[in-house]
């Protein structure tokens, strides 16, 4: 039985990110379907109850925490993107964070979405270190961290030309590595300088129901753009011809196709030969292409010529 | 379609996608992300919505043409009249 269905876009995966760009396919129009193995949504950012307790798995805290009315920063731009309401999140700012190294926890550096507070611990924890931190924090601030053409640089070089004590230096790249960071030890500049404004100089916050809030918005809008899901639906390989992507196969065997190129049919119609008795130069011929593919689509192209 | 409707159109559009957006006191012959945050996916979202919401196709390059509400209804008017509009 071939119940295959064609799509523009197939996500795999409806976890938060897939979620977020089914949600922007769907607004351009594209038809889009999310498979997810699992039964429910969410992927590492996910949830579960025992005895009427509510936990949240991965995603605890949101960053890049900003007032209500705060322009241009990241917030912002993604709930503007996703047709978010701010209010429809709930969100409550963090109360405080702790980053704690040694063996009891003995230095610490407390923070909260005011940055004056980190300022103020590094200045009574660090004295000797705080000018330094304070043009680390005016880089920062000043640096294009979104610039398609910067040179890649060591983040951990860069704190080290403003910071010399070792153990500040590790306190700091604590928690934005632990948020953003694909390499071992350091990280490229402007991913520190992204997170490090996402969790210092902005913050955190979590709407009270937790996790999953966020992606119970994230699917009815998924839903209303009028994008597609198929639960409990793993993909078992893409298939791909050309070096393109062109067909799912699913857990369960079925396949899914995917348009191969967004290229309409195209036939070189000039260049057609044909086999029967020679026409007189000057004739002209009609010709049509039909294509029908295995999911039952249909495209045709067609033309007339001139026999030379 | 008179130029003043047009641009309601479009002020309409912005209102939808940028909620968050103060659109009373927008000078038409200003550009609109000197007045507001619009960045360039905010106008990727205008050029869809024209599309969705009036079958209004605007190509990459004439983008430009968005920059201000007063260029919007010079751009846009006629092709909202060509469409019987």
């Amino acid at each position: 039985m071939n119940t295959a269905t064609h799509y523009d876009v197939a996500i795999i995966g409806a976890g938060m990110a897939g979620l977020a760009a089914g949600i922007r396919l769907a607004h351009f129009g594209k038809r889009v379907c999310i498979f997810e193995r699992h039964n429910a949504v969410g992927g590492l950012n996910s949830f579960y109850s025992i005895s009427g307790r509510k936990y949240d798995v991965g995603l605890h805290a949101m960053t890049n925490w900003v007032p209500p009315g705060t322009k241009g920063t990241p917030l912002g731009k993604l709930l503007r993107q996703l047709r978010i309401d701010r209010d429809e999140f709930a969100l409550h700012p963090q109360k405080r964070s702790r980053i704690a190294f040694g063996p009891g926890g003995e230095t610490s550096l407390t923070f909260t979405n005011d940055f004056a507070v980190l300022e103020a611990e590094v200045a009574q924890k660090f004295p000797a270190q705080i000018d330094g931190f304070r043009r680390l924090v005016v880089l920062v601030k000043s640096y294009d961290d979104v610039s398609l053409d910067a040179v890649p640089e060591s983040a951990r070089a860069v704190v080290r030309r403003h910071l010399c004590d070792p153990l500040l230096e590790d306190m700091l790249f604590c928690p934005v590595m632990y948020y953003g960071s694909a390499t071992e030890h350091d990280m490229e500049f402007g991913q520190f300088v992204i997170m490090f404004k996402a969790l210092f100089l902005e913050g955190f916050a979590r709407p009270v129901e937790g996790v999953r809030l966020v992606l119970r918005v994230l699917l009815a809008k998924f839903r209303q753009a009028g994008g597609e899901r198929r639960m409990k639906c793993g993909v078992r390989q893409i298939v791909s011809e050309s070096g393109r992507a062109d067909r799912l196969v699913l857990d369960d065997g079925t396949e899914e196709w995917l348009l191969s190129s967004d290229v309409g049919l195209y036939a070189d119609l000039e260049a057609i030969t044909y086999d029967f008795a020679t026409l007189p130069s000057g004739t002209e011929l009609y010709l049509e292409l039909i294509v029908v593919d295995f999911g039952g689509n249909t495209d045709s192209v067609s033309g007339v010529v001139t026999v030379p | 379609m008179t130029k003043d409707a047009c641009k309601k159109i479009v002020l309409d559009i912005i209102a939808d996608i940028a909620p968050d957006e103060d659109l009373s006191n927008i000078k038409p012959d200003v550009r609109l992300r000197d007045q507001m945050q619009l960045d360039s996916m905010d106008f990727l979202d205008i050029v869809m919505e024209l599309r969705k919401q009036h079958g209004i196709e605007v190509p990459e390059a004439d983008y430009i043409h968005l920059a201000s509400l007063d260029s919007c209804a010079e751009y846009l008017t006629p092709k909202f009249e060509a469409l019987g509009k």
